[in-house]
Formats: structure tokens, C-alpha cells, sequence
């Protein structure tokens, strides 16, 4: 075992760059390269290609161009209200991001429960939005606002709903242990049909959460010029646009890691290959192979990355598919159809999946070594 | 006679929701994000829904008219190509028409070939100027999928205008006595090729279109306007077209080559839902027939020259052209007065017509909406503007000061004094 000392500084280096702040940023704007370059295919354009190797470092020069540039802020407006919210902007996904697992089953931060905790942070996120929009000061922030608010409230109820589903599903409160559910029970919990519904309300949801096109309702260009955060510019719009990014990453990070497995990939089905990435060194375990570690290491993220990269290329084609309703129709889907059709699902989930899985599953048991009933 | 009793009332206290009027007006434009021209629409709105509309124009008065009457005829048509710039090319035929008619008072006849080139460009204007009001209207919804390829598709007519006439935008391709350049047979295979995909395409998003739903959502239902509507206010072109009224100057009163075999064939395309929907579907299917209409007149394109040398002076006259611009019906009124200037040069283009129709397209809509159905009509604020109105600040009462020159120098020079820190 470690000294205690030398634990704190990996969790503080942890923290600020492996599988922390540095890389979780190089990720998102790794991602929304991905994003603008399959959008641009989609359209018949070319996208980003100048900097870097085909445009992939434009999402970080338009980062860095954006923080040089002039910051105005409205005579009107609540400065300070302004600067912190833009700050909370950029931290709160951020320490959302702690919370999933990358190189590991575990995230950085994990406990009993940190579920909870975690729909509490992402609902603390539509109310910075909302107050970013109310400190502006602006005729046409105010619609945006308004439009903001009810969007994200009313959809953060099936995201809760697909969340707490999974939760219920396998037993489990916390991340980590959802992760851990899916290694043991050699399935992710995608497999089965009614917990694939709730990924879809998930994605469909996290379009909504994300402000994307068919729901850029509270930032459309074309109607309130930009909605909330239309006197934001420079500096702050900089933190909003990367805790964008961000907030897509944790997004498709949690989906990845309660339907898909996490990082976890074929070691699910091949008992020999997980056992012999068991076999490396970790805190726990100080004892085993310094070298397979690495390798574990490098595996996990790549898994992961693959996972996550994935679930924004069906964000984008979800994007470029569709015109943009308006909020009156957003919220009759949001509440005539999408809540009701997740609390059912829910309900049936309760009843009838254990069984219906075990009965399924069985059947199809000899494909995978391993594979075993619930 | 009973003594007057004066009860004494306490004005109401602010913020009482019962004394607060019923209707809030809220400016759009003359600067807003969905115009890409100056104009201004005075919304009175009941919550979310407009309930009525005042629309004010005047704000890009380049006084053209006035600039017409100094320039001769032959310069003038480069002048009135730049009214619009879109529809660049029927300004110019309409001139040029009004100036043939006015010279075939004394026996002046452009050759045929000349009338055959002159309709393939303004119908392939038609195509360029309808995909981009298609593109501009998917933006303007969100669907910018559709915006970008539609937009896509467009640059194969803009290449066939620049491989015909040299420009993309202002072809100056019209002469009074004919056009400016003739068609090579590699420039009309080129042409049918183009034409036959950009068909292919337009069918295809029209397909998208009547069937996808989230266009359908956003266009259905919004921006009605009843035909009975439409033909009291005059509206032109497709918005008419999309209310049922089967008006177009192509086949009504046919000029060119419309006038020939061409009207034979000539369908004028109408829809009856009355709404956003059906401008987009109209505008659509007169792409796909502008189409037809340029693969004809390719086919049937008679031999001879494009060009006869014109009288230099114009007959004393006056003439109404009419013609059928993208937008709708264009008039061109010209009084010549025996010289080679025009005395006097009159241009109403169709957005004019359809100001009204779009003021009353507005009530009953959702403000969300009012962008969308804003450019149904296909907008050109600074096309119509031929006046121009000082309004005051509570912009109901027009005030107009005319001032001399001498005057206007007092005023400066008074309110420099006033405002020193002006003084450098």
C-alpha cells in the first residue's frame, strides 16, 4: 500500500490531468471535431480543415481566439452575476465529469448513491442557464430564458426517469456499481428491450439538454438571435461554449456507462482476457503487474472514447435530420408523450423485465462462454 | 338644468391586472436577425399571438427613378438591373420590353432568338432565385440540412448563368435591339444536362417536403391567407398562387417567348391550403416547371441573329410592362418623350403588392412564427422602396421639415454651438 501522501497527490494529479480536467477537455474538443466534421458530411460540406491535421485542432483555436476576444458587458446587466455564472458554466460539468469511470469501473469520485448526487448537479445546470440568461439583461435574452427554463425542467424528468430505471433495474445506486453490475451479469443493460427505450429517451432527452437542433428552441439563431446567451461574448462565452462540450461528454459519458458497459468491452464475454487485466497493479491490488496496468489503462480510455464517440455521431445525425419545433409543440411532445411513455416504461420495466430477460437471456446463453441469467 | 356631479375616481394602481391593456406592441425589425433587409413590422401581441400588424417601409430609398431619368436607355438598363439583386435579369427584360414596344411604333422588331434567350435566362433566374428563398426558408426553421444542399443544387443554374452570361448575379445580358451574346451548342448541351438534375433534385425535395414532419409542423396551418384575402389585397406571384388564385403574367398577359407555342405547354401551378406550407410547395413545383420550360426552349430555339442595330431616339409614348418576376408581377411604366433618355421611369415590384398580404398573413400567428411567415412571401424590402417618410418619435404623426440650404447651415451651425464636444 501507498503512502498517504502519495495517494493525495495521485487523486490530485488524477484530478487535474489523467483521467481529470486535462484529458476530459481534450475529449470534448476531440469530440466536437467529430461532431462539426460529420455534420459538415452530412450537409455536403467540408468542415474544420486548416488547423491541424484535418481541422482537428479548430475546436481549441476557436477556444483560444474566443478568450482573446473583446468582453462587453451590458451597462444594464448583473456583472457579477454574469462572470460567476459563466464560471459555474464551465465547473459544474466538470465535476459532473468526476463522477464517470474511464480508466477505471470507478470514477475519480464514487460512492453509495452518487446517482442522486449526480441528478441534482445536472439539474443545478438548467438553473445556471436560466440565471445566465436572467443577470444578461436583454429583450431577447428574456424569451430564451423563458424557453430555456421550461425545457430543461420538463426533460429533465425522463432523463431522471431513464436514470433511476437503470438504478432499479440492476439494484444499484451509485455509477460504479451500475459499471460493475454489467461486468458480473456479462451484459450491458442496453440488452434488453425496454432499458434500449430508455436509452433512446436518454439521447433524445440529452438533444433537449444540450440545446441541439430539432430543440435549439432557447438559442435559435433565426428567431431571438442566440436566446440566453446572446450578451455573452469573449471570455465567458469561451467557458459556456467548452462547458458545452463538456456537458456532452458527460452526457453521453453516463449513457455509455449505465446501458453500454462503461469502459468495458469484450472483457465482458472472454473470463480469461479479464482476469489477466485483473491481474495488474492498482491501489488496491499492490501486488499485480505494473506493465499490464498501463496497458489496462490505455484500453479502458480507448473502449470508452470508441463508446462515447459513437452516441455523438448519433447525436449529429439526430441534429441534421430534423427543422426546429417550436416551444409550444416541444413541450406537448415533452409532455403528452415522452413523460408518460417513460413512466410506463417504467412500470413495465418493474414487472415484467426480470422475467422476460431471464426467459430471453437463457435462450440465447450458449452464444457468449459465459454468459449467465440474472 | 340638474348640476353636473363630478365623482372623483382614483387612478388605477400600477401593476392592476384588470386596468393593464389587453395588447403589448413589439417592434420586429428594422434590424432583427431573420431580415437581411431593413423594414419594420409593428406586432400588437395578446400573450404569444399577433393580433394585428403595421408594416412601415421606406428605409433603402436609393432613388433610382430619379437616377433613370439622366441616363439613356442603354444605361439605364444596367441601372435597373441593380434594383434587385436577385431577380436582376426581369427588371431588365421589363425595361427592355417597354422600350421595344415604345420603338414598334415605328416598326422596330427584336429578333426572335433574341426573345428565346432572354426567356431561358430570366426562367433560369426563376430556378436560382427559388431554391434560394427554399434554403433561406429551411434556415429560417432550423433545417439547415436542407438549407446547405438545397443551396448545393442552386450552384448548378448559377454555373449555367455564368458560362451563359459571364456574372452570376447581374447577367447584362439584355440590349435594347436583342440580347448581348448568343448560345453555343456546347453551352445548350451543358444546359439540358444540368437542368435534368436539378429536376431530379427538386423532386426529390419535394418529396421531403410534403411528407417530413417537422417542416410540416413548422409550416402547416401558419400564415394563412384566404384567397378571397389575397385577391382583396392584391397579392402577386406564388403567395397568390399558394391561396388558389391562378394569376401569373406568364400566361396571362404573355411577353416574349411565353407569347409563342411556349403558352401552349405553359402550366400555371396553384395550391390550396393557403398557408406557409403550400408558398413552399408552389414555389417548388415552379421550379420543376421553369425547368420544363428551359429544356423547351433550348429545343425549339429559332436560327438567326440576336441583335438589330435600334433607332437611337424612343417615339413619344407611354408604356406598362408587365412581367412575371420570381416574386411576382413587376411593372415597369415608362414615358418616353422622343429623345434616347426616358421622361419618366415607374418600378413597382411585387414585394410592394404583397406588403399588405403579409401584414394580414401575421394576425393569428404565434410570434415564434413571424419570421417564418415573414419570408414566405420571398421579401425584397429594398427592391420596393421608391419613397421615403421622416416619421416622429411617437411614429403616428409625420413631420417633414423642408429646409433650404441656407437654413440647414443656420441649424449646423447652431447646433454645433450647442454641442461643443462635437468640435474638434
Amino acid at each position: 500500500m501507498l503512502a498517504l501522501w502519495a495517494q493525495w497527490l495521485l487523486l490530485v494529479l488524477g484530478i487535474l490531468f489523467f483521467p481529470g480536467i486535462a484529458f476530459c477537455i481534450s475529449l470534448a474538443l476531440f469530440d466536437e471535431w467529430v461532431d462539426r466534421k460529420f455534420y459538415a458530411a452530412l450537409q455536403d460540406r467540408i468542415g474544420p480543415l486548416h488547423t491541424g491535421f484535418k481541422g482537428i485542432a479548430q475546436p481549441l483555436a476557436d477556444f483560444i481566439k474566443l478568450l482573446s476576444n473583446e468582453d462587453i458587458e451590458p451597462s444594464a446587466a448583473d456583472k457579477w452575476g454574469m462572470r460567476i455564472m459563466a464560471i459555474f458554466g464551465l465547473a459544474v460539468p466538470l465535476v459532473l465529469l468526476l463522477f464517470v469511470p474511464i480508466i477505471n469501473t470507478t470514477g475519480i469520485i464514487s460512492f453509495e448513491g452518487d446517482l442522486l448526487l449526480l441528478s441534482f448537479l445536472t439539474t443545478l445546470l438548467a438553473l445556471v442557464i436560466f440565471l445566465a440568461g436572467w443577470f444578461s439583461a436583454n429583450r431577447l435574452a428574456m424569451p430564451g430564458t423563458m424557453r430555456a427554463a421550461s425545457q430543461l425542467l420538463s426533460f429533465e424528468i425522463p432523463i431522471l426517469l431513464a436514470m433511476f430505471s437503470v438504478a432499479m433495474r440492476t439494484g444499484e445506486l451509485s455509477v460504479a456499481g451500475i459499471v460493475n453490475w454489467q461486468m458480473v451479469h456479462h451484459r450491458p443493460v442496453m440488452f434488453s428491450l425496454p432499458m434500449f427505450m430508455f436509452l433512446i429517451i436518454y439521447l433524445l432527452a440529452t438533444q433537449a439538454e444540450l440545446e441541439r437542433t430539432p430543440f435549439d428552441i432557447p438559442v435559435a439563431e433565426t428567431e431571438i438571435v442566440g436566446g440566453w446567451e446572446v450578451e455573452y461574448s469573449g471570455k465567458k462565452l469561451a467557458f459556456f461554449r467548452l462547458g458545452a462540450d463538456l456537458q456532452m461528454i458527460y452526457s453521453v459519458g453516463i449513457a455509455t456507462s449505465l446501458f453500454l458497459g462503461g469502459p468495458i468491452g469484450v472483457e465482458m464475454w472472454i473470463p480469461s482476457f479479464a482476469d489477466w487485466l485483473a491481474s495488474s497493479a492498482s491501489l488496491s491490488n499492490p501486488n499485480g503487474i505494473l506493465w499490464i496496468a498501463v496497458i489496462r489503462m490505455a484500453y479502458y480510455v480507448l473502449i470508452f472514447a470508441i463508446k462515447t464517440t459513437l452516441l455523438v455521431l448519433a447525436l449529429s445525425t439526430f441534429r441534421a435530420l430534423m427543422a426546429r419545433i417550436r416551444i409550444d409543440q416541444f413541450l406537448e411532445f415533452s409532455w403528452k408523450w415522452l413523460i408518460p411513455v417513460s413512466l410506463g416504461l417504467m412500470i413495465f420495466s418493474i414487472f415484467w423485465v426480470p422475467w422476460l430477460d431471464n426467459t430471453l437471456w437463457v435462450k440465447f446463453e450458449g452464444l457468449f462462454p459465459t454468459g449467465g441469467g440474472t | 338644468m340638474a348640476e353636473k356631479k363630478i365623482v372623483k375616481v382614483d387612478a388605477p394602481k400600477t401593476g392592476c391586472v384588470a386596468c393593464m391593456p389587453r395588447t403589448m406592441e413589439i417592434p420586429l425589425g428594422p434590424q432583427h436577425p431573420a431580415l437581411k433587409e431593413p423594414e419594420h413590422f409593428l406586432l400588437e401581441v395578446e400573450g404569444e399571438v399577433i393580433v394585428n400588424a403595421t408594416p412601415r417601409i421606406g428605409y433603402v430609398h436609393r432613388g433610382i427613378e430619379k437616377l433613370a431619368e439622366t441616363k439613356t436607355y442603354s444605361q439605364n438598363l444596367t441601372l435597373v438591373e441593380r434594383v434587385c439583386g436577385i431577380c436582376s435579369h426581369i427588371h431588365s427584360i421589363s425595361l427592355v420590353n417597354a422600350t421595344e414596344t415604345a420603338l414598334g411604333l415605328e416598326g422596330f422588331k427584336p429578333p426572335e432568338r433574341a426573345e428565346y434567350i432572354r426567356t431561358i435566362v430570366s426562367e433560369l433566374e426563376r430556378i436560382h432565385s427559388h431554391i434560394l428563398w427554399f434554403g433561406v426558408a429551411a434556415h429560417e426553421i432550423g433545417f439547415d440540412t436542407l438549407f446547405m444542399l438545397s443551396w448545393r443544387d442552386r450552384e448548378l443554374t448559377m454555373d449555367i448563368l455564368e458560362d451563359i452570361s459571364g456574372n452570376r448575379v447581374n447577367y447584362a445580358i439584355n440590349e435594347v435591339g436583342g440580347t448581348r451574346r448568343d448560345l453555343s451548342e456546347k453551352q445548350i448541351a451543358r444546359m439540358n444536362k444540368y437542368m435534368d438534375i436539378t429536376i431530379k433534385r427538386l423532386k426529390r425535395y419535394t418529396e421531403i417536403c410534403l411528407k417530413e414532419d417537422t417542416i410540416r409542423l413548422r409550416t402547416q396551418g401558419i400564415g394563412v391567407l384566404l384567397p378571397s384575402t389575397a385577391k382583396k389585397l392584391c397579392a402577386v406571384g406564388p403567395t397568390a398562387r399558394a391561396s388558389g388564385l391562378k394569376i401569373d403574367i406568364r400566361y396571362d398577359d404573355p411577353y416574349n417567348a411565353y407569347a409563342g407555342p411556349l403558352r401552349d405547354i405553359f402550366n400555371v401551378i396553384t395550391y390550396d391550403t393557403n398557408d406557409v406550407f403550400s408558398r413552399v410547395v408552389v414555389r417548388l413545383l415552379e421550379i420543376i416547371e421553369a425547368c420544363k420550360y428551359v429544356k423547351w426552349l433550348l429545343a425549339n430555339l429559332p436560327d438567326g441573329p440576336v441583335f438589330i442595330k435600334p433607332p437611337r431616339k424612343v417615339p413619344e409614348a407611354h408604356v406598362l410592362s408587365r412581367t412575371e418576376a420570381p416574386r411576382g408581377e413587376l411593372i415597369h411604366y415608362l414615358w418616353s418623350n422622343n429623345t434616347n433618355k426616358p421622361y419618366r421611369l415607374k418600378i413597382t415590384t411585387p414585394t410592394l403588392a404583397n406588403i399588405l398580404s403579409v401584414a394580414e398573413m401575421l394576425k393569428g400567428d404565434y410570434i415564434a412564427d413571424s419570421t417564418i411567415t415573414l419570408a414566405s412571401i420571398d421579401p425584397c424590402f429594398s427592391c420596393e422602396d421608391r419613397i421615403i417618410t421622416i416619421i416622429n418619435k411617437d411614429r403616428r404623426k409625420a413631420k417633414v421639415d423642408n429646409l433650404t440650404m441656407d437654413q440647414l447651415r443656420k441649424y449646423s451651425r447652431e447646433w454645433h454651438a450647442k454641442n461643443k464636444r462635437w468640435k474638434k
